[in-house]
């Protein structure tokens, strides 16, 4: 492995803390008033992870545990894509269509036209630019080509979480938001590019101050909630120092927020509550779960994205053997490639559980009781499942994995007298992955047993592989050794062996004596007619539509799927 | 001068890197003119089968206080084993939805885990940079492959307290065995074919492969440019290829033989996040935070599908095969599962249940089902 790279921790640029971050596990929580990781904290920066919560207020349980994901910033490519979308929310004629968010009050002629200092009279009744749930999802289903409206109300939502839109209301929070569902009566506006989680916006302890005061100042628009005083009050004591500047701060920023016209203050207000509401700021630093930052440094996922690597490009092997083979043209490679992935989807149809069209084919998971609905493992006895027999006359290797399938095949090959072939494979691929103390030994036996002029059941390989693996013999043991006889005996198996096999009478024996698991056995076991008739009389009782939602199991109700 | 000539130095660099993307992107594009997805050309066929989409969730397995961040299937279908971010790492037997046994790390953020084809016991490793190997309690042998001998190298519980509980921090450590050191981060590990190898994939950019009794090193992987984020190992038994995606876009095929790399495939636009094997090992599919996954063959070295939708906006972080390589699942960052018709393209639906990110997602063996874990702390089996 290599060594300490000495890049690490010593030369970290602002941007490049900045870029890891942002892919990264964890997110800093203010340190000494500043979010942001200045080029002073090289070793010792203290990053912490966001534990459980236990301290922050008194919250349910569900609330911190949801709130956490939204701390994590996400992938850069993910904003890039909704910044996007958003853009074309906006676009003048294939966007969303506003409405104007109106009240009573809301402008006064005179003194609306003394702040914006327009001489016509004003048009405007309300506030504009706001949107309703409903035509946002409409807009979304019909411009993204969304199939289902859970799908399209999911996304609405997601973009709320994101915070690059918000509902004009109070009685929300991030993690139990949920777009058009109950909000029929809510405008929804979109937030300012300024605070959008693509820009990066590393607010201070200050920033977060101002705000709670401001908000402090003016009760009428949305009172403190509980944390949020609780807040203040620690900001107070952290910032004791800076405590004058912070009001004078404040005191600046509703002044020229007051020069504003009324639709703007409005609009002004509710993106910054928004913003915070979003980005809740943790007030409690945490220990770092028992690792010190040296190994932090090391764990922020893609930190090599960025900066040159050290390790040289791989060669690929063995292009110039590609080329020689390549007598097919390129296109028609690739017609062979789709036409066998396409014939292995479509011929495997009939055992996969996903794909199965059988009604008695029973699959354990879809049972509704617990108890005893188990499938029993199949023997030689019970015979195999029909699904699992199936599938053996499709592929080699789904036979080789399968030890029932195996039994079946070893049966066919003592009549042909082959199954040392069987053994062979086995014990070369157990030679391959065994423990490297067994891996002499174990080259010996198989050796002994099926290579050597003297072996009690020689295998069955032509001289040309006999001498490779000769050779390989003498240069190196290693688990490898076997490779080419292996590859020999396995081509032969699969075109000889396993064709017969599939065409054979103990394959067709065990397919027509395999079953679906849990139905009942073929002989039947003859119950007392009373229990019978107590049985069928029990299917008439009511039981749970399979569209209903198992509340029990904590299913959500699909939104009209 | 010589401050000049670092100057249009520079300046060259600048201009050739520019050119080099301009013929990339040009590439691309003639790419997609050349074979415009005959896949899903072939999939438009009149006789392909319409699938009908019922999945629905089956289970709910709580019992996390954290993140979970990835899970296994054990072999008999229907054991799981999970990690999380508290450092907890619980085996479930998922069909009845209880605890079987609960090992406590000391170090949080559990990125891998997984389960032995035998039963006996699980691998896990996370920042710790190490990849541990704990014997389990009540080993359930299952039908592993033929040729398996009783396996030397899982050390006997010591404390037999039957079946369920936790086991107490003392005894359980002083089973463990360190098998993998890395110099950063653990993203992914896996059993090769038997309890006695294991491959990691690391942050550090390399993966490697061990051997679990000795602890030692058979080989080591070394090509990608950033980290490695995901690891698989081929389906064939015979086979020598494995696959590894990471953070800088490209995905790896690799011999574990000579452990030179076979094959690469750059075409994502950001890191990979899992990476997947069709059911036959001829052809693999990459997850990746670009929201899209793509579907690469082996034998014609290129793309072959791209599964993407305007509305999925979220990128993928795990992905698996149904057991027939018909439907491919995708677990996304926005909550939700995704799931695609392989050889048409189109998405069949999306599976909703988890209140954030859905992290990991596997198929059972026997393809019944699938489990997903995610940052809501709860595991899902869908069917």
């Amino acid at each position: 492995m290599t060594t300490n790279n000495p890049r690490r921790g010593s030369q970290w640029a602002r941007s490049t803390w900045k870029r890891a971050l942002e892919g990264a596990l964890i997110s800093p929580l203010f340190d000494d008033g500043t979010m942001i990781i200045s080029s002073d904290h090289n070793d010792g920066v203290l990053l912490n992870v966001q534990a459980l919560d236990q301290e922050e207020d008194n919250t349910t349980g569900k609330n911190k545990q949801a709130d956490q994901g939204l701390q994590f910033p996400p992938r850069q490519s993910v904003l890039t894509r909704l910044t996007a979308l958003i853009v074309e929310m906006q676009h003048a004629s294939t966007g969303l269509p506003t409405v104007i968010q109106s009240f009573k009050g809301i402008c006064d002629t005179s003194s609306c036209q003394a702040t914006c200092g327009m001489n016509a009279p004003c048009a405007k009744t309300g506030v504009p630019d706001a949107f309703m749930a409903s035509t946002l999802i409409q807009w979304l289903t019909t411009t993204l080509d969304i199939t289902s409206y859970g799908e399209a109300c999911h996304l609405a939502t997601m973009m709320c979480r994101m915070g690059f839109i918000f509902p004009c209301t109070t009685e929300w929070n991030a993690s139990e938001l949920s777009v058009g569902v109950q909000d029929d009566n809510v405008f929804y506006r979109y937030q300012t590019p300024y605070h959008w989680p693509s820009e990066n916006l590393a607010a201070t302890e200050n920033d977060h101050a101002c705000y709670l005061l401001s908000r402090e100042m003016n009760p009428d628009f949305a009172p403190l909630d509980e944390y949020e005083t609780k807040c203040l009050a620690h900001l107070e004591k952290m910032l004791s120092h800076q405590w004058g500047f912070s009001n004078r701060a404040t005191a600046v920023k509703e002044n020229l927020l007051q020069q504003c016209c009324i639709t703007d203050q409005y609009i002004k207000r509710w993106q910054e509550y928004a913003f915070w509401k979003i980005n809740r700021p943790q007030c409690h630093k945490r220990s770092a779960g028992g690792l010190n930052t040296e190994s932090w440094n090391s764990c922020l996922r893609g930190l090599n994205r960025n900066l040159p690597s050290e390790n040289p490009k791989p060669t690929v092997v063995s292009k110039k053997e590609k080329k020689k083979t390549l007598g097919a043209s390129p296109s028609r490679i690739l017609k062979s490639s789709c036409t066998r992935i396409y014939t292995v989807c479509t011929e495997w149809y009939i055992f996969d559980p996903f794909t199965i069209d059988d009604p008695m084919y029973y699959n354990p998971w879809k049972s509704d009781t617990v108890q005893g609905a188990w499938p029993i493992v199949p023997t030689e006895e019970s015979g195999p499942y029909i699904t699992q027999c199936k599938s053996w006359a499709r592929n080699f290797d789904i036979l080789l994995k399968d030890e029932l399938g195996l039994n079946y095949f070893t049966e066919h090959l003592k009549k042909e007298f082959s199954e040392e072939n069987l053994s062979f494979y086995l014990d070369c691929v157990y030679l391959r992955s065994a423990p490297q103390s067994e891996v002499e030994e174990l080259i010996k036996n198989i050796f002994s047993e099926f290579i050597s002029p003297n072996a009690a059941t020689p295998i069955n390989i032509d001289t040309q592989t006999m001498n490779q693996v000769k050779q390989e013999m003498k240069k190196n043991k290693t688990r490898y050794t076997f490779d080419m006889a292996l590859e020999h005996i396995y081509k032969l198996m699969k075109k000889d062996s396993y064709k017969r096999f599939v065409n054979s009478n103990i394959y067709k024996d065990a397919l027509a004596n395999s079953k679906h698991p849990c139905k009942p056995p073929k002989e039947k076991i003859r119950l007392p007619k009373l229990i019978l008739r107590i049985w069928r009389l029990s299917q008439f009782l009511p039981k749970n539509k399979p569209g209903d939602a198992d509340v029990e199991r904590g299913e959500m109700p699909t939104l009209g799927n | 001068m010589a401050g000049n000539k670092n100057a249009s130095h520079v300046d060259t660099i600048e201009s050739l890197k520019k050119e080099a993307e301009q013929l990339r992107k040009k590439l691309q594009e003639d790419r997609k003119n050349l074979n415009d997805a005959e896949l899903f050309t072939m999939g438009k066929k009149p006789e392909t089968l319409n699938l009908s989409f019922q999945v629905r969730c089956r289970r709910i397995l709580k019992g996390h206080t954290s993140k979970v961040l990835d899970m296994d299937w054990s072999l008999d279908k229907r054991r799981i084993v999970s990690s999380s971010q508290d450092g907890k790492i619980l085996v479930w037997d998922a069909f009845t939805t209880n605890k079987e046994q609960a090992i406590s790390l000391p170090t949080t953020w559990v990125n891998a885990c997984a389960y032995a084809p035998s039963g006996g016991s699980i691998a896990c490793g996370g920042l710790d940079n190490k990849c541990s190997v704990f014997p389990l309690h009540s080993a359930t042998s299952t039908s592993g492959s033929g040729g398996t001998t009783s396996s030397s190298s899982n050390k006997p519980a010591v404390t037999s307290s039957a079946g369920q509980g936790d086991s107490t921090a003392g005894t359980i450590m002083q089973q463990r065995k360190v098998v993998a050191m890395h110099t950063s981060y653990i993203s992914a590990c896996t059993f090769t074919h038997s309890d006695y190898q294991i491959l990691t994939a690391s942050g550090d950019s390399t993966c490697a492969l061990w051997d679990v009794e000795s602890s030692q090193l058979l080989q080591s992987f070394h090509g990608h440019q950033s980290d490695v984020m995901d690891a698989a190992l081929s389906p064939c038994e015979t086979g020598n290829l494995f696959i590894s995606g990471g953070c800088d876009k490209t995905a790896y095929v690799w011999d574990m033989r000579t452990a030179k790399c076979v094959q690469s495939f750059q075409t994502h636009d950001s890191d990979i996040n899992s990476v997947r094997w069709f059911p036959t090992g001829e052809a693999f599919a990459t997850g990746s935070d670009d929201a899209t996954i793509r579907m690469y063959d082996l034998r014609a070295d290129r793309e072959i599908a791209c599964f993407s939708k305007d509305s999925v906006i979220f990128g993928v972080n795990s992905i698996d095969f149904s057991v027939s390589g018909r439907m491919i699942f995708g677990a996304c960052n926005d909550y939700l599962v995704h799931a695609w018709d392989t050889i048409r393209g189109v998405k069949l639906g999306a599976l909703f249940g988890h209140e954030n990110r859905v992290s990991c997602l596997k198929m059972s063996p026997d393809g019944t089902a699938f489990c997903t874990g995610s940052w809501d702390s709860t595991l899902r089996v869908w069917a």
